[in-house]
């Protein structure tokens, strides 16, 4: 169900938790599920030279947790994508295995911890990579965590680059759907919620786009 | 039977007008709707893989602009009612992801704020797998699609019989010219069996009037070596128009007149009318109308998919025909076949009906096909089909069909 999104920030609080990625945990996390994640997220940043390295770190560090840990098996299988995406060049097939894996790890990890923002929001942004650039499509499994996010007001929780990440894939999502209204409304106000960061880039970016 | 024909061509060539009216309706408003506003496009921007698209973007190996276009009927200047431009917009989303060479595909039109009264149009799409495998009875298939960027496809055929290359690019000089070529030979089958060694050989020349309306002519020239060599020349126009009302309802409408040269002489002419529907995901209801009549000293052979039950080659050969067909297919299982191949099972029902009769025979015969079938689905990467079906006539005669196709 759409809701008013500028009501929504006008009158509710954010609350800063802290810096990226640490900021979405409710929980204290593992120091060696926190390396995996490291590893990850400097992966994800695209470090050309290590990326491979500190992807196959990551799932080394993770694989352990990986059955009994939510957020484990939701950055092993965010992992997994990421490798795909080193592969396609060079052997598309194996590139579309480690998509596959990766997704079901990520859909694992959601059921595991419905109520876990990083899990949802890993699986909204791996499901709009993943649909938008592979013949896999996952809008209808990203469905619920779009909801999980706007509808159910979970996106007030996160911090300012987070909060401007949530209404990014949300936007995206919804321009997927073929809402571009709504899609421009939710770009607007990732930028608004971290102009100077990524996300916020990449909506302002995506404003520009659609107005010609 | 020759009358009843006449009409049927009649009724075709009203289909087809339908269905391209269908298509032209785009532009500009039907009888039943009323009269809006119709606004032009003040630009058209593309967006390949993120990144912006103008006739003058270097191809670098990506999908070019005129490509991308080709798949469309918007362009600048152009008018469309609101109307118009949804239904464009959508029909160019599935053209675009029809043609295998995209992963995604998004259409949007919004009024232009630099210009306003006039429309943007944001075509924004993302390089899909651009390899092709498949193949059929006997015969591998291994091809690259999009070339240079290029709408087109180069294709390797080798296999027990049939080995060669095919070439085809649908938009020509970036222009909506159809070109092909192809050779073929039955090599090793011609060793083995002590048959004639073949050598099949195509070129395709035709364009597109509107993205969906294609005219052309193929010219096949076979040549067999045994003793000596036969050439049997056909030359086949056709026409086809392909109607995209929504991801559930596509209708296809084929024309297409064969014309033999050689030791066979003779001419016939065939129309089609194929139309599918997907009321839900897994269900699809599909039915196929076609018929065809000798011209010139020649016969139709009604064998493999057109009758698929056990009739003798001779009951199946005749000078005229009028033929339904219908499916009921159900989408029973879709998985990934190991690395990570999508396979979709598709098991379904079937009939075939047809009313055939000879020139020099006043009789009109019944033949019939009903029963089952099983389709196995490789789409992207692989874009391999394999139908399997089994079917009996009113006489109790039952035969096996195996096609490498996706449907009828």
């Amino acid at each position: 169900m759409k809701r008013n999104l500028k009501k929504i920030i006008l009158g509710g609080a954010c609350v800063l938790i802290g810096l990226a990625g640490a900021s979405l945990f409710a929980q204290e996390l593992n120091p060696q599920i926190q390396k995996g994640i490291e590893c990850h997220d400097r992966a994800r940043a695209g470090d050309p030279k290590n990326t491979d390295a500190l992807i196959e770190e990551c799932l080394k560090t993770l694989e352990p947790f990986i059955q009994t840990d939510a957020i484990a098996c939701a950055v092993y299988g965010s992992a997994l994508t990421i490798k795909a995406s080193i592969v396609v060049e060079t052997n598309a097939i194996k590139s579309l295995e480690y998509l596959d894996k990766g997704n079901g790890f990520i859909d694992k990890a959601v059921t595991m911890k419905s109520d876990e923002i990083y899990c949802r929001m890993l699986r909204l942004e791996n499901g709009i990579e993943v649909s938008r650039t592979s013949p896999l499509k996952r809008y209808s499994d990203i469905k619920s965590d779009v909801e999980f996010l706007i509808d159910d007001e979970k996106v007030e929780e996160l911090s300012g680059n987070d909060k401007a990440e949530a209404y990014l894939y949300c936007g995206f999502y919804y321009l997927d759907s073929g809402d571009l209204d709504y899609a421009l409304e939710l770009f607007e106000l990732a930028q608004q919620a971290a102009p100077d960061s990524d996300s916020g880039k990449r909506a302002q970016k995506m404003l520009d786009k659609y107005s010609e | 039977m020759i009358q009843i024909m006449k009409r049927c061509g009649v009724l075709f060539l009203i289909i087809f007008l339908i269905s391209v009216c269908a298509g032209f309706g785009a532009e500009g408003d039907t009888a039943q709707v009323p009269a809006t506003v119709r606004m032009s496009i003040s630009k058209i921007k593309v967006y390949l893989d993120e990144e912006e698209l103008t006739q003058d973007t270097p191809a670098d190996g990506k999908i070019r602009y005129s490509t991308i276009l080709s798949y469309t009927k918007f362009r600048e200047n152009k008018k469309f009612t609101k109307k118009g431009f949804e239904k464009e917009a959508e029909t160019t989303r599935l053209r675009l992801m029809n043609s295998g060479l995209f992963y995604s595909a998004q259409i949007e039109t919004r009024e232009s704020r630099k210009n306003p009264g006039t429309m943007v149009v944001y075509i924004t799409v993302r390089t899909g797998f651009l390899l092709r495998f498949g193949g059929g009875n006997a015969y591998g298939l291994f091809g690259k699609a999009a070339l240079g960027g290029r709408r087109n496809l180069l294709a390797g055929y080798l296999g027990y019989n049939k080995s060669g290359a095919s070439y085809v690019d649908e938009n020509a000089f970036g222009v909506p010219l159809i070109l092909g070529a192809g050779a073929f030979t039955n090599v090793p089958q011609s060793l083995v069996e002590k048959e004639p060694l073949a050598f099949d050989t195509f070129l395709k020349a035709g364009f597109f009037a509107t993205p969906d309306l294609s005219m052309g002519a193929d010219v096949q020239a076979l040549i067999s070596i045994k003793g000596g060599a036969t050439t049997e020349i056909t030359v086949s126009p056709f026409l086809c128009h392909t109607a995209l009302f929504s991801e559930r309802l596509m209708m296809k409408t084929e024309v297409c007149q064969f014309n033999y040269f050689g030791e066979v002489q003779g001419s016939s002419l065939e129309a089609a009318v194929n139309v599918e529907y997907t009321p839900i995901k897994q269900i699809t209801l599909a039915g196929r109308l076609n018929g065809g009549l000798v011209i010139q000293d020649t016969e139709i052979n009604l064998t493999e998919q057109k009758i698929r039950s056990g009739y003798t080659p001779e009951e199946l050969t005749t000078d005229c025909y009028g033929r339904f067909s219908a499916e009921f297919r159900w989408n029973a299982l879709s998985f990934n076949m190991p690395p990570c191949f999508p396979v979709d099972l598709i098991p379904y029902v079937f009939t075939d009906l047809a009313l055939a009769q000879d020139y020099s025979d006043k009789a009109i015969r019944l033949l019939d096909a009903y029963g089952v079938g099983l389709a196995i689905n490789f789409d992207c990467p692989v874009f391999a089909y394999f139908n399997f079906s089994y079917g009996v006539n009113h006489q109790g005669k039952g035969r096996f069909v195996f096609a490498a196709m996706q449907s009828f």
